[in-house]
């Protein structure tokens, strides 16, 4: 094995988790060795071939403006881009790109492979080395033993993954790779709680099979608003149409008949999928009374011929899977290129990791995306860059990388798997985050920019780009604020043509955007001089037409950070406190949330027990005042 | 005094109300409370729970303070949670002095205000709404808001708000499938359904907050007033209620403004009478600030008594400003009116009767035809009472009978009507809690008919669930602390 015998940090695992979290710390100065199974699938995109979506855009845009690279990869082998709920409001707009997977997972290869400070090497960990309660380093497959300051776990489905389709298993983590065995097992003898959960994917079918006539064609969006500030607004591969079909009476009939030979159903797996992502099986039998479920055909790319039939993830058996297939209309002559499964995996009850996912039990060792309880590429990525992020700043001596709340999803996202832990696999909704309204898309630099600086992944040169956008965005806000309209006759009825009533007296150019009907370009024929700029207009606009809600919103932001500024002590005893139930005091004892608010987050902890806790505080506050 | 230190303490104090009674009773708890009674009191076997002893407590100088009663009660089956015990001694201050005192020595303090609720609460015995009600318990000052309190206590307020909890969550669970999982074609609720969902929750909430009038009026009095043209008799029948009825629950000026003369109890209902004599009487005052002052009382009275006088033909101008919908009619002085025209009350009724319908056809006739009117003019009979004030004041039978007469009259007229009477607010907190979510949920109804997108509707449904959450106790900010210091008389 080829490998050096010391890093700073090792990463296991190169999907997007691996992929982020080894770019962070290797751009942050860091000698870092990725080290991945299958060196051939770097980057893969093992179930649908898209990127974004709602809550999950805003987590990529995030990831984006800190630095990371999955916004790049998608804009740059984007096949089609929309935005979801563009008719709704802004805060929950959701951008979703189809990527050609080839030029995705070949994109990702090619940054891996040219960062400094960043090693490759194929080989399979198969435990970790562990000195007086710290990591120290992976032990690989032949046994030769590596060792660095930081160790982060990115394995995905592969720990102990087991492949359904219909009543037969196969171990591996995804067909056409190895399960990883050996480290969870010697995790769990450490101590770590680790759990079952399952996922499934879809059929890949044949392009030349299909009868595309009949089906009816869904295009993109005609405007690219890419995820990266740092594209450009334009389209580098051409776009392409997905297709709609949908299932009939017949295909449920054939399911229906065959459920016995699900492994869902005749109770051979005991990991729990997720509900929001049912498989066709769950799908007709919990809502018996649709008579049909929709479908999309999206092609996986340009350059290969294979289809991926969104919203039919199955792991019935092959025979039972074709002859469904083929009631949907467009398939009904259908070839199947692999059949749909359903995996399942271990992983980690993420309440066992700090804000910074390092892990409770062991110092310098963090855990990234899909082994912490989540779903869906984006959620593992932005773990990644932050466990990348934290891993660094704490080689260097610098604090710990959180962020908060009403700051980012990203901050959400790890609160939620933080405190409340998770017992199905965790995908991001804008429901999650309380405070939606300030969380757009739109306004991610403004969120996030200085966190940006602070964190320093991007180069000097493009934080001067985000920073000049940011800076044009605040001119604009400040000369809407300031610059009066005066209502003399010729502007009345230039403003009557914009098809709004006329002033009755003087008023700012942002009392007058306000206005439903008038929008930002319109000023310009008002004589209000303006930078074309969508990244500068579109989140001016949105501030200034719903600012309203986004008060009221940063009012709530404002109360709940009166407890989210109660810092608890690390050292508190809960079992000392009066008032609060074995089962609290369980919770508290094992989470030790940082701040009140983040307690009275736990699930089971209820509001009594918060008040105790503030009288707890407070009394100690006037023992220490005294 | 620090508050953990305080919560760990055992407190004593007496829970029957100062002054003489046949039993007093003492309650001790906390960690140490059957330690602490066991110093004083010998049992005569191993304690059960819930069982009550005879013997003597003993002073630390081993002797006799009194024969007691001694039950106690094992945490957390207890009012408090903690372990109970309670005294029943024999009703004199003394004696319950000298029993605190011996606690205190061996070890308790004494209770704060409303401290034993307050562990109750702490302890998860009860929500929020039930401690509270239970100092509505102790303040209530007349059957019907001991009742209130009684039917705050058994929950009916909570199930009535966790009702519209319920609707709220599920509305908003819909609001947020249709936001995230816009792509799924799904079958979530339409914008009418949920416009009548939020009608009902709306119609749910206004029931609560317009009971407030009426549940306050329960708790602190409901404001009566006498009016009518000088010399009619209103000082009298002011009087006679006032020297009849002995229960003179408090003579506090200023609880309710300034013209508040008197709180009585009269049959079940803590009235309020407002001292309205003086308004028109006085020659001395400019005649327009006589009206003004009249008019803001007949507007803050919830039963407004217009005393005519029998013998006299013309109602004055002030019946046209009258509150309808609230007053009732005394015909006073039957005495003059039986002497001079030799008719009974019957004819003397039916003459008020037609004299008030007479009055109403000058009102403005667009009003005469409503709903209302015609309830009022129907239910005219109920609401007129003939008697001579000078009667009330007699001690003798007839002096009795008008009396009683009086009392039943009013008190029936404070009835309500309505037969939803059992989930009355009474309680500041849960008013404007719930005049907030109600501003809440009527936004969202308005940003629903106008085609807004369901996020900000959403923010607007929160808000009313948070409102509705903390009035329940189910939902923590540190105000709600604040307030249970406050309620319950707790720190500095």
């Amino acid at each position: 094995m080829a490998f050096d015998n010391k890093y700073h940090v090792i990463v296991v695992g190169a999907g997007h988790a691996g992929i982020e979290a080894s770019l962070a710390t290797s751009k942050l100065g860091f000698n870092t060795l990725l080290i991945s199974s299958n060196v051939a699938r770097i980057g893969y995109m093992s179930c649908n071939p898209s990127i974004g979506g709602l809550a999950k855009g805003h987590m990529v845009r995030e990831l984006d403006v800190l630095g990371g690279e999955m916004g790049r990869a998608a804009d740059l082998t984007c096949i089609q881009f929309k935005r979801l709920n563009s008719r709704k409001g802004p805060a929950v707009r959701g951008s979703r790109t189809q990527n050609d997977k080839e030029l995705y997972a070949e994109h990702m290869k090619n940054v891996v492979l040219n960062t400094p400070n960043l090693t490759v090497e194929e080989a399979e960990v198969k435990s970790l080395l562990v000195e007086s309660q710290s990591v120290v380093g992976v032990r690989v497959q032949d046994g030769s033993e590596v060792y660095a300051d930081r160790v982060i776990i990115t394995a995905g489905t592969f720990m102990n993954g087991v492949m359904h389709v219909g009543l037969k298993q196969s171990s591996g983590g995804r067909v056409g790779d190895k399960a990883s065995v050996g480290l969870s097992n010697q995790m769990a003898d450490l101590g770590f709680e680790v759990k079952r959960l399952k996922t499934g994917t879809p059929p890949r079918l044949f392009k030349d099979s299909i009868n595309w006539d009949i089906l009816k064609p869904e295009y993109g969006d005609r405007d690219f608003y890419p995820f990266s500030l740092r594209s450009k607004r334009e389209w580098n591969l051409p776009q392409v149409a997905c297709y709609l079909s949908r299932t009939s009476e017949k295909t449920h009939e054939i399911i229906r008949k065959n459920l016995k030979l699900s492994p869902m159903y005749c109770g051979i797996i005991e990991g729990v999928g997720p509900r929001y992502c049912p498989s066709i099986e769950d799908k007709i039998t919990r809502f018996y009374d649709k008579d049909t479920h929709q479908t999309f055909l999206e092609p996986e790319g340009l350059n290969t011929d294979l289809i991926y039939l969104q919203g039919i993830s199955t792991s019935l058996p092959e025979d039972v899977q074709l002859e469904f297939l083929r009631t949907i209309p467009g398939l009904e002559n259908v070839k199947v290129a692999r059949y749909g499964y359903a995996v399942e995996y271990d992983y980690f009850e993420p309440s066992q990791i700090w804000h910074t996912l390092e892990t409770r039990l062991l110092k310098n060792l963090f855990l990234a995306g899909q082994i912490n309880g989540t779903s869906g590429y984006e959620e593992a990525a932005i773990q990644g860059l932050l466990a990348g992020c934290n891993a660094a700043r704490s080689l260097a001596g610098k604090s710990e990388f959180v962020l908060e709340r009403d700051e980012a999803y990203a901050g959400v996202l790890v609160d939620d798997l933080v405190t409340k832990g998770t017992k199905e696999p965790y995908r991001m909704f804008t429901s999650r985050a309380e405070h939606r309204l300030v969380l757009r898309e739109d306004n991610t630099l403004d969120r996030l920019a200085q966190r940006s600086v602070d964190l320093g992944l991007l180069s000097r040169e493009s934080l001067d780009q985000l920073l000049e956008i940011k800076q044009k965005r605040q001119s604009l806000q400040e000369r809407l604020k300031e610059t009066k309209i005066y209502p003399d006759a010729e502007m009345q009825a230039k403003i009557a043509n914009l098809g709004t009533p006329v002033l009755t007296k003087s008023i700012s150019f942002e009392e007058l955007l306000r206005r439903p009907e008038v929008n930002c370009l319109d000023l310009l024929g008002l004589g209000f001089e303006l930078d074309k700029d969508p990244n500068v207009l579109e989140p001016v606009e949105i501030s200034v037409k719903y600012s309203g809600y986004i008060k009221k919103q940063n009012d709530l932001i404002a109360q709940a950070k009166k407890l989210e500024e109660l810092k608890l002590p690390q050292s508190m005893v809960y079992g000392q406190i009066k008032g609060l139930s074995n089962e609290e005091v369980e919770k508290l004892s094992r989470i030790k949330p940082r701040t009140l608010g983040q307690a009275k987050r736990i699930s089971g902890v209820n509001p009594s027990a918060i008040q105790a806790i503030m009288i707890h505080l407070k009394a100690h506050q006037s023992v220490s005042s005294l | 005094m620090i508050l953990q230190n305080r919560n760990e303490l055992t407190i004593c104090s007496v829970i029957t109300p100062p002054g003489q009674g046949a039993v007093s009773v003492i309650r001790l708890s906390g960690k140490r409370a059957i330690e602490i009674i066991k110093k004083s009191f010998v049992f005569s076997s191993e304690i059960e729970a819930n069982r009550a002893y005879y013997g003597k407590i003993l002073n630390n100088r081993k002797q006799v303070v009194d024969h007691v009663l001694v039950t106690c009660f094992f945490a957390p089956k207890s009012f408090t949670g903690e372990d109970c015990v309670e005294v029943s001694c024999h009703g004199s201050p003394v004696i319950c002095n000298e029993i605190l005192s011996c606690f205190i020595e061996n070890g308790a303090r004494a209770a704060e205000r409303g401290e034993f609720s307050f562990r109750a609460f702490m302890n998860g015995k009860m929500d929020l709404v039930q401690a509270e009600a239970i100092q509505a318990l102790i303040k209530s000052k007349s059957i019907r808001a001991k009742d209130l309190a009684l039917e705050m206590l058994e929950g009916r307020i909570s199930k009535y708000l966790s009702a519209i909890e319920e609707r709220l969550v599920f509305s908003i669970a819909n609001l947020e499938a249709s936001i995230d999982f816009s792509e799924e074609n799904l079958e979530v609720i339409k914008r009418d359904e949920l416009s009548s969902i939020l009608g009902s929750i709306l119609d749910k909430i206004a029931f609560l907050i317009n009971g407030y009038q009426r549940g306050k009026a329960v708790f602190e009095g409901f404001k009566v007033g006498f009016f009518g043209k000088p010399n009619v008799g209103k000082s009298s029948l002011l009087n006679a209620l006032l020297l009849e009825e002995r229960v003179i629950v408090s003579s506090k000026a200023g609880t309710t403004r300034d013209i508040v003369k008197e709180q009585i109890v009269l049959n079940d209902y803590l009235i309020s009478v407002l001292d309205t004599a003086g308004f028109r009487d006085s020659h001395d005052e400019v005649e327009s600030l006589g009206i003004q002052k009249s008019r803001r009382a007949l507007a803050a009275c919830d039963l407004v008594i217009y005393v005519v006088d029998l013998l006299d033909n013309d109602l004055d101008e002030e019946f046209k400003n009258l509150p309808l919908e609230k007053t009732v009619f005394i015909g006073n002085k039957f005495d003059l009116f039986l002497n001079e025209l030799k008719l009974d009350k019957e004819a003397a009724k039916e003459n008020l009767i037609q004299r008030v319908l007479s009055q109403l056809k000058g009102l403005d006739s667009n009003n005469l035809e409503s709903e209302e009117m015609r309830a009022f003019k129907n239910g005219l009979s109920e609401r007129i009472l003939v008697l001579s004030a000078k009667d009330a004041l007699n001690s003798e039978d007839s002096g009795k009978e008008t009396w009683i007469d009086l009392k039943n009259f009013i008190s029936k007229a404070l009835e309500t009507k309505k037969p939803d009477e059992d989930a009355l607010l009474s309680q500041a907190r849960h008013f404007d809690n719930l005049s907030i979510a109600y501003n809440s949920c009527k936004n969202a109804l308005e940003l629903l008919e106008a085609k807004a997108s369901f996020e900000f509707i959403t923010i607007e449904l929160m808000e009313a669930l948070n409102q509705v959450q903390d009035t329940l106790g189910k939902r923590f900010d540190d105000e709600v602390l604040d307030r249970i210091f406050k309620e319950f008389c707790l720190g500095k």
